[in-house]
Parts: structure tokens; sequence; C-alpha cells
């Protein structure tokens, strides 16, 4: 395991390995993708309380909690890139920001979507919205940071700190919805006592939770190979890729 | 589009889209996830294209 960790550090190995597994998942987050929006949208039944509005739920709650996970995931990349300088894991981090930027901004859209109609507002200062619009600015904050030097060891350093300290306020928003009182809703799937949701709305939940975390993995892989040429351009192992010296498919 | 059986009625793409009333906001909703989330998908795919004219251009930065 720890072997296999130490060869994923290397951009060349890295490169391969990401290159092989991304078909496969795409493939299954298409598939994914595809069972769950019908069945979310087409097959389950209207909430006896929201009517259809609820249906939105089926984005929002995945993107808010790959909003978090992304979070984690973006500060452990950046711990582990300044504890040990491994380059890879600073170009994954760098690669990170923008997805957790994405479903952030898509959690808070959509919330907003889902808000209006029940709630009868767009936007409330609730300790969950507030909290989750602190994360948009974290992300915001590390993506302008790690741009901000011409260095990017430099850049990968700054703003791993700013990643790294930031991850307080990840718990304050997991359990925002028990401090303080909100507005919006406690957590009606991870709960003691298991899941208070009908098993005809948490199935298609869990498969489009399975979808965009597919998703992110994907999209995270795409673009750090990206980020590994760019930064490694003028590299052997990249210029090796090119057509006609030897591995003639592999830049792509 | 087979749905709601148990009513013996068959959804039609009008009430598809009506979504009781929510349509704006359910459609809104998802419109704005497809739209971020196939951009972040396509864009690497892009700037492969860009990198790649410019190492075979044998160009250093």
């Amino acid at each position: 395991m720890w072997i296999w960790l130490h060869r994923l550090g290397s951009p060349p190995y890295f490169y391969r390995f990401a290159g092989r597994l991304l078909p496969w998942l795409w493939t299954a987050c298409l598939i994914c993708l595809a069972v769950g929006l019908y069945w979310g949208l087409v097959v389950a039944p209207p909430d006896y309380q929201q009517g259809d509005s609820y249906r939105i739920m089926f984005i929002h709650v995945p993107s808010a909690w790959l909003s978090l996970l992304s979070y984690v995931l973006m500060a452990s990349f950046s711990a582990a890139a300044l504890i040990w300088r491994v380059k890879v894991a600073e170009v994954l981090a760098r690669s990170i920001a923008p997805l957790g930027a994405s479903f952030t901004f898509i959690a808070l859209v959509t919330g907003s979507l889902w808000g209006k109609p029940m709630w009868g507002a767009w936007w409330v200062w609730d300790a969950r919205l507030t909290s989750e619009l602190i994360l948009l600015f974290l992300y915001l904050g590390f993506i302008a940071l790690a741009s901000a030097y011409d260095d990017p060891r430099r850049a990968a350093r700054a703003a791993g700190l700013l990643a790294v300290v930031g991850v307080v306020n990840v718990p304050i928003i997991h359990f925002s919805v028990q401090w303080w009182n909100t507005l919006h809703q406690g957590s009606t799937v991870i709960k003691l006592g298991g899941p208070s949701i009908a098993l005809s709305m948490l199935l298609p939940l869990l498969i489009m939770v399975v979808a965009l975390h597919l998703y992110l993995f994907a999209a995270l892989l795409q673009r750090a190979r990206c980020e590994l040429i760019a930064r490694e351009r003028s590299s052997r192992w990249v210029n090796a890729l090119l057509p006609g010296r030897g591995v003639s498919d592999e830049l792509a | 589009m087979p749905c709601y059986l148990d009513e013996g009625l068959a959804m039609s793409w009008h009430e598809f889209l009506y979504m009781g009333g929510y349509g704006f906001y359910v459609w809104s909703a998802y419109g704005v996830a497809a739209v971020v989330l196939i951009t972040n998908a396509l864009l690497p795919v892009f700037r492969f294209r860009a990198l790649r004219r410019e190492i075979e251009r044998g160009g250093e930065r």
C-alpha cells in the first residue's frame, strides 16, 4: 500500500495510472447519472408536503456533501504537499479547488431555488447557509492564492496553509443545523436510528450521490493530468509522450 | 413515460415539465448544475489540446 502510494507520487506513473482509470470512471458516472436522474425525476413519487419541488434534493444534497468532501480532500492534499513536498499532491489540491467551488456554488444556487418556493425567500442568513457561503469564499481564496505567485511551489505552500486552516469550517457546516436554530432542516439521511426518508426517495438519492462522487474523481484526475503536463512541459517524460517518440498515443 | 402506475396514469411530457407547478425551480436547479458540471468536464479537454500543440511546437514557456 505504502509502496503503491509512493509510486503514485511520481508524476509519470500518476499520469498513466489516471489515464487508464478515467474511461471507467466516466462510464460508471454516466450510467449512475442516467439511472439516478430517471429515478429521481420520473419514477419517485411526489412528496406529501413539498410536492415535486423536493426533487431539487437529488442534486442539492449530493452537491452539498461533495462540497465538504472536496474541501477535506483539498486540505489533506495540501497537508501532504506541505509536509512531504509531493508535487502530485500539490497538483491534486490545485485541481480539486475549482471542482469544490463548483459543488459549493451548485449547492447554494439549488438551495436558493428550493428555498424560494418552500421558505418564501431566496436567501436567509441562517447558520447553515452562511457557513456554506464562507466555504465558497475559502475555495475562491485558495484559487486566488494558488495563482498569485509565479513559482508554483511557493503558490502551493501559501494556498495550502489557507486550506489547512480553513478546515475548521467543515465541522461548523456539518453541525450547524444542530448547534443553532436554523431554518435549514436537519439531516434526514445520516442520523441515529437510520434515515427518516422514504426508501423510494432515498434510493435515487444514494445513486445520485454515487454518480456525483464518480464525477468528482473523474473530473479531478482529468484536471490533475492537465496540470501535471503544464507544470512538467519541459521535462523528459512529457516530451517522450509526443507522437513519434515511442509511446505515441499517450498525450491525449 | 410510465409513472404513477398505482394511479393507472401514464405521465405526459407536459406533466413532467410542469413538476406540479414547481417546474421553474426544479429545472433551473438542474440547468445550473448541468452547465457547471459540463463546463468543468470539458475545460481540461480544451486545455489539453492547447498544451499538446504548444509542446509539439517544442516550445518551452
